[in-house]
This record gives C-alpha cells, structure tokens and sequence, in this order.
C-alpha cells in the first residue's frame, strides 16, 4: 500500500525529531474515558473529572486519610492519580499505600495508576550541580535543599522518601503492577520530575 | 542545418540540465541525466539487482549496470522529482485502466509495483534517532513480534528487527502488504539478513489478514491510501498487546493519486482517545491500555 511518491527523507526527518511524550494529553483521555477516576492527595490542584481525595484540601470532594481509601472504594475505580504525594510518605507508608493503590482497582477491568514526584537522580545532580550547601540566609531554606526534604511549611509538606523511575518501577511490580510508561522529566515543574504508569490488569 | 539542429536541442536540453549522449539521422534520441560513473546504487539496490540477476539467471554485474542506466534517466535517480513526474505521467496514461477509486485500487497496486519498488529501494535504510524511546521497553523482553502493514520494503521494521536481534531477543516480522513483484525480492532479503519473517497477503476479499498480537505495529505510509482508516486501525488495534509501540504518520498528507484519505487528523484523535500516548509528533505512539 506505500506510495512512492513521499520521500522517506521528510519521514526520516519526522522519525528523527525530538521526542515529547505528551502524558498530560493522556491523561485527559484516560480521565474522560474512566468510569471511576480518583485523585490521591489533591492539594491545591483538584482534577476536573476526577474525585478529588485529600485529607487536609479544601478542595477534596472527600476527606480522608490514604489509609481509609479501601473503605470509600470498594474495588470500583479503573484509574488513579498521584501527583506529588508519595515523596510524603515514609517508605513503609508508601508500600501500604501502593498496596492499596491495587486492592481498589476493580478486578473487571483495566485500571491506571499514574504516580508522579520528585526525581531523585536529577535532584541529586542539580543538588552537586548548584553547590549550594550553606545558605547566605539561615531563615531562608534554599529551594535545592527542598527538592530534597520539602518545603516544610508544615507537617504535610515534609519529604519522608525519594525515588528513581527504576526504584518506583521495581516497587510497582513488587505489587502486581505492569508498568506501561515511566518517563523523565513530568510534570515540568522547578523540581525535577518523574512519572510512572502502571496498570493492573483485569483477570 | 544538422549542427544547428543539434545545437539547439543541446540548448533546450541544457536549460533542464540534460545532455545529448547521442543523436542519429533516424531522429532516435538517447538522454541521460548523467553518467553512470557519477552515480552508486546503496545497499537496498544491490540487493533488488543481485535479487533480480539471480531471479533471471543474468550475471550481477550486468543488471547492476541497467540498474545504473535506469538510475541516470533520471535527475537525482529514482528517488528525485523528476522520477516522480514521471510516475505521475504514467498514473495519467493508464488512468483508464488502473484509477484510484475504493474498487479499483488493490489491481492498481499490483499493476504499479514495478514502479513502486524501484522508488522504495532509492530509500536509504534507516534507523531511528531516538531509539531507546522506541526500543527501550522492548529491550527488556525475551520475544517480541512486529507487524509491519503495508510494508513496502519494510526499512523501518527489518531495522528494528536487526537491533532487537543484535540485543539477543528473538524476533518474529510479520510483513503485511498486497502481492506484487515486492513480496519475492522482501522475503529474499528476510532471509539474506536472517530476519525470520512471515509475509501475509492482502487481498481485495480480505484486506487485514488474520494477525497474531504483536507488540509493534508499524504503519508508515498506509493509512492515506485506505478508504477507512480509523475502521483499518480498529481492526489492527484488536491484536495490538498493551505496552506497545505504534510507528506511522498520521499528519495530514497531500491530495494526490492514491492518497484517498489524505486527513488522517480524525484518526490521530482516534489513536489518542483508544489509549496511545503520543511519544513523538504525528509518528510514535505508545499503548498504554
């Protein structure tokens, strides 16, 4: 069926250009498609389509701890956003709430987990990069040393863990999770990056 | 008045960068662009012209040769425009005979293949620039299978193929298009690469031939010249695993011969709502679900 009349020089151009992974344009699909989607840990970001969950949030349409998310979803949700939250959690807290990640994905169907937070490779890097261990002002904590153990505003915004795209990846399929995509840098935020995307899959 | 003659065609010739190589007073003009010396055939080339000199029990070095004449025809070869001019001649000539229209286009693939495949074979084979986007899921896997639908000469699926194999993992190709000259010359040089492949026909009566799942599809230059894509690529997706890649393009192409479906846009927002992310612009696409 090819037609000789494109030149494959134009096509290799196309095949050679940047990649761009457009996840956030994923997302919208996935969360448009999803009978029953959740947002973890909203904060000040709650997702249209989504339910927004956040024990603290103002803008939670419920509020609950991660721990109670098995009793508020039973076994019904097909997709699951994290953004920002795992970094968190202590890591024994993140194994729990992995683990509870997959109890409330529906066993009908295939169900999402899309996890993002800080990069702890190229946290690191830019940490040594910057050369920035002491701070002019000792009220002020530098923003490299907050990618690191969070802006601590208060108790909630503490880091308690950090992870690489292939320690979240081997954590995931710890529990039963294929991992579909894992990709730096996403978001584009001023703190380097990750996302990973797991799916359970139906049995 | 036979010098001057001569000097003008030369004249004319030279303004469209052509040369007289010679002229008799039985008016018989023989043209080429260039000499042959000036010009090599790549790798895809040699193969189709060891291919053919084997398929006619003709010595190598011979057809090479013709294949350099066919070459010199030609500004830029097979692969330029004028090349180009003139298969849209021919498209013109045999219009009454092998048009464009949904019932007329398997028999015009298979009248013009000729045509095609010394177009395709002046493609340089090529790689990908950005492979561990494409490969790097597939590294990590035992086995992986390709499917390569209306492959035309398969360059971006054998390349594929050649580096997944060269990492250890065992790959099967399927190879997908309608039977023409195309399809002996492919799986001739499957096995000089030692690419194990299977060719699958497509027919009028079936179109997409029962596939296997497979973990890449690619199909580049296809979805244009069908009257349905997003029907062709429903069809496909059935037996596409999770996780894998899709190679094609899908920007919207030019109204010309065969391209009866020139707006693929539809079908861009089809793959992207049906679970693929978008990993390079209008040509790489993951499933993720």
């Amino acid at each position: 069926m090819p037609l000789p009349q494109i030149k494959l020089s134009l096509l290799d151009r196309l095949f050679q250009s940047k990649s761009h992974f457009k996840i956030d344009q994923w997302l919208i699909s996935r969360r448009a498609k999803a009978e029953k989607g959740i947002n973890i840990g909203c904060g000040n970001h709650p997702i249209d389509g989504l339910i927004n969950v956040d024990k603290f949030s103002p803008y939670a349409d419920i509020k609950i701890d991660f721990s109670q998310l098995e009793s508020a979803f039973d076994k019904n949700v097909d997709h699951i956003e994290a953004h920002h939250v795992i970094e968190h959690l202590s890591f024994s807290q993140v194994n729990e709430f992995i683990k509870i990640c997959f109890n409330i994905l529906s066993n009908n169907k295939i169900g999402t987990l899309v996890i993002t937070c800080p990069d702890m490779n190229k946290v690191c890097k830019k940490f040594l990069a910057n050369d920035v261990v002491e701070s002019p002002n000792e009220d002020r904590i530098p923003y490299v040393w907050k990618m690191i153990y969070g802006s601590q505003e208060h108790e909630g915004m503490f880091h308690r863990s950090g992870f690489t795209e292939k320690s979240l990846e081997n954590l995931l399929r710890k529990f039963g999770f294929e991992i579909m995509l894992k990709h730096s840098p996403f978001p584009n935020r001023s703190t380097p990056s990750l996302c990973v995307i797991a799916v359970k899959n139906e049995k | 008045m036979r010098n001057k003659l001569k000097q003008l065609i030369q004249n004319v010739l030279n303004f469209f960068g052509l040369r007289i190589v010679k002229i008799s007073i039985s008016n018989s003009i023989k043209i080429q662009r260039s000499d042959s010396s000036d010009h090599k055939l790549n790798e895809m080339q040699i193969n189709l012209a060891a291919w053919s000199a084997k398929r006619n029990g003709l010595m190598r070095g011979d057809v090479e040769k013709r294949y350099l004449e066919s070459i010199c025809a030609f500004e830029n070869g097979h692969g330029g425009s004028e090349f180009r001019s003139f298969c849209d001649l021919s498209y013109k000539i045999f219009s009454p005979l092998f048009g464009d229209t949904p019932g007329e286009l398997h028999n015009s693939y298979q009248f013009y293949g000729t045509l095609h495949l010394l177009r395709m074979a002046s493609y340089p084979d090529s790689g990908f620039s950005n492979e561990d986007d494409i490969l790097g899921d597939l590294r990590s896997k035992d086995e992986v299978v390709i499917l390569d639908f209306g492959c035309g000469l398969a360059q971006k699926s054998r390349s594929i193929a050649k580096k997944l194999k060269v990492n250890g993992t065992k790959v099967h190709l399927m190879l997908a298009d309608i039977s023409t000259i195309r399809k002996d010359f492919l799986i001739w040089v499957c096995e000089k690469e030692q690419i194990g492949c299977a060719f699958y026909d497509c027919t009028e009566a079936e179109p997409i031939p029962e596939f296997p799942t497979f973990d890449v599809l690619v199909a580049t230059e296809v979805f244009e010249h069908v009257n349905n894509p997003i029907k062709y690529f429903d069809t496909l997706n059935q037996k596409f695993k999770p996780n894998g890649i899709l190679i094609t393009n899908v920007c919207d192409h030019t109204n010309e011969f065969m391209h009866i479906s020139p707006r693929l846009e539809p079908l861009k927002k089809h793959i992207l709502n049906n679970g693929f992310l978008e990993v390079q612009e209008n040509t790489i696409f993951k499933k993720i679900i």
